[in-house]
């Protein structure tokens, strides 16, 4: 997974959107997440059809991007080192990046 | 910032709804029709003067298979020739709907407006209800499996770790709004629950347990708006705002931009302060977000709402009553009817009829919240002067 910057003012961001949110540029590029620290977790105890069960989930930031994801060390801790790397099945018939300790 | 206009004073004629439930057995259309009869007879008024219908109800073709539940509602109070349309804000449709109507009197399209929101939960199953609740959350969020009360966790993680506040201060929370539901005869759970029952609750998302969330139920709730200020509450100011969608999107998972937002505009349209406010309705989904959303009004400052939680300031004996109607833990959570039902507690505290949990008030604000904020509104109504 990447970011998104906007070319024209610099703003960033991690989930598609078809406009910038600072200036309404459609001129984008991506950025690589590379090194982040873990924010907030918790472990989801009921979760959809098709998710595992428990599913311990974070909130990471990336500089000035952040991150909602599954975590794949279930002791993780808010203030650790993390990326977001792998290839893990996150729901039945998706699969994409975890939160491992960086 | 742009605020609504109240060129036309709004009052509140009459309110009504059913009593919220797991299960109420019936469909939401009769659910409506219930709560609006209520509603029309309190204010003494025949459907027949009524110039509009607004429904709020967030999913209905998927909960029940059925659509169009404004026109089936209007048809059958027998309020021939208003104008009727539904809206949809999810878990703030009822508020939403609300907003519409006021905008509708407000502006002179409507002098009299009967604004209904309603849902029934329980006719899909568990899977079904669910995916319909899980499909709020951005795609990319939803991938992870992220559901609402994983967003809940998160915060809730975060702002006792930041704000070092033990995990009693949610529970807190819990305990006081089903002790306010157990003196309320439309609520959903009408028992108390103690600080410890609640810790020892089972864990949904760490370190939510079952007491801090909000159940799924079935209900309806209904209020009848009209020109002028001769009834007993007006509404003073009636605003949303959006905010992020992706919760992650948030410079901070503990901000609630579209609440903070909201709450402003309101009070800038009323031209009142927060310490005007007497009593809330606050959208506590999970009891984390009471604190936050509190916080984010201007209530309390930032890091500080779980203490006067723990201290009792927002009991019904409090400085700030805080969900005299048991909230959405306690009252129950039927998607489109919580924010009407929110409005019409709000009336009977402000006419002194909310036997067994009246507080002293002659101002009110109810705050609405679709998804984990990505919408909200907010409501400031007023004894009549």
């Amino acid at each position: 997974m990447t970011a998104t910057e906007c070319v024209d003012c610099g703003e960033a961001w991690a989930y598609d959107r078809v406009r910038c949110p600072a200036c309404g540029s459609r001129d984008f590029e991506s950025r690589s997440l590379d090194k982040g620290e873990l924010v907030s977790a918790t472990v989801s105890r009921v979760t959809p059809p098709g998710v595992r069960e428990p599913n311990a989930l974070g909130i990471a930031r990336f500089g000035d991007v952040q991150v909602t994801a599954q975590l794949a060390d279930d002791d993780l801790e808010p203030g650790d080192d993390v990326v977001l790397a792998g290839d893990y099945e996150l729901r039945e018939g998706e699969r994409g990046p975890r939160l491992e300790r960086a | 910032m742009r605020v609504t206009n109240m060129h036309t004073p709004v009052s509140l004629g009459g309110v009504g709804m059913t009593r919220f439930a797991a299960d109420a057995g019936d469909d939401v259309r009769t659910l409506l029709e219930r709560a609006s009869t209520r509603a029309l007879d309190d204010a003494g008024l025949p459907p027949t003067d009524l110039d509009a219908v607004v429904v709020g109800n967030m999913a209905a073709e998927a909960f029940e298979e059925l659509s169009g539940l404004h026109n089936a509602l209007t048809a059958s109070l027998g309020a021939h020739g208003a104008q009727a349309d539904r809206v949809e804000n999810t878990s703030a449709s009822g508020a939403s709907a609300f907003q519409r109507g006021v905008q509708a009197v407000a502006s002179g399209a409507a002098d009299t407006v009967l604004v209904a929101g309603g849902e029934r939960m329980s006719a899909a199953s568990t899977e079904t209800a669910t995916g319909v609740i899980g499909s709020i959350v951005h795609p990319e969020e939803y991938a992870h499996g992220v559901t609402l009360p994983s967003f809940g966790g998160l915060a809730a993680d975060a702002y006792l770790r930041r704000h070092d506040a033990p995990y009693e201060a949610l529970a807190a929370v819990s305990a006081k709004n089903h002790g306010n539901g157990a003196r309320n005869e439309y609520a959903q759970f009408q028992k108390q629950v103690s600080v410890d029952e609640a810790a020892d609750s089972p864990l949904v998302a760490d370190p939510l347990r079952l007491y801090d969330c909000c159940p799924t139920s079935d209900g309806a709730a209904a209020v009848v708006l009209h020109a002028g200020d001769e009834g007993d509450v007006v509404v003073r100011a009636c605003e949303s705002a959006v905010g992020t969608h992706a919760v992650a999107d948030r410079d901070d998972p503990l901000e609630i931009a579209s609440v903070r937002t909201a709450g402003q505009r309101a009070f800038e349209t009323a031209g009142r302060q927060r310490a005007a406010v007497d009593v809330a309705c606050i959208h506590d989904a999970f009891t984390v977000l009471e604190l936050l959303e509190l916080e984010e009004l201007g209530f309390y400052d930032t890091g500080t709402a779980w203490r006067a939680a723990m201290d009792g300031e927002t009991a019904l004996d409090g400085s700030l009553p805080v969900n005299p109607g048991g909230g959405l833990k306690a009252r129950g959570h039927p998607l489109g009817a919580t924010g009407v039902s929110q409005l019409v507690e709000l009336v009977w505290q402000l006419r002194g009829e909310a036997d067994g949990r009246q507080v002293a008030c002659e101002t009110g604000l109810a705050v609405n919240v679709a998804g984990f904020g990505n919408n909200a509104v907010c409501t400031l109504l007023e004894v009549s002067a």
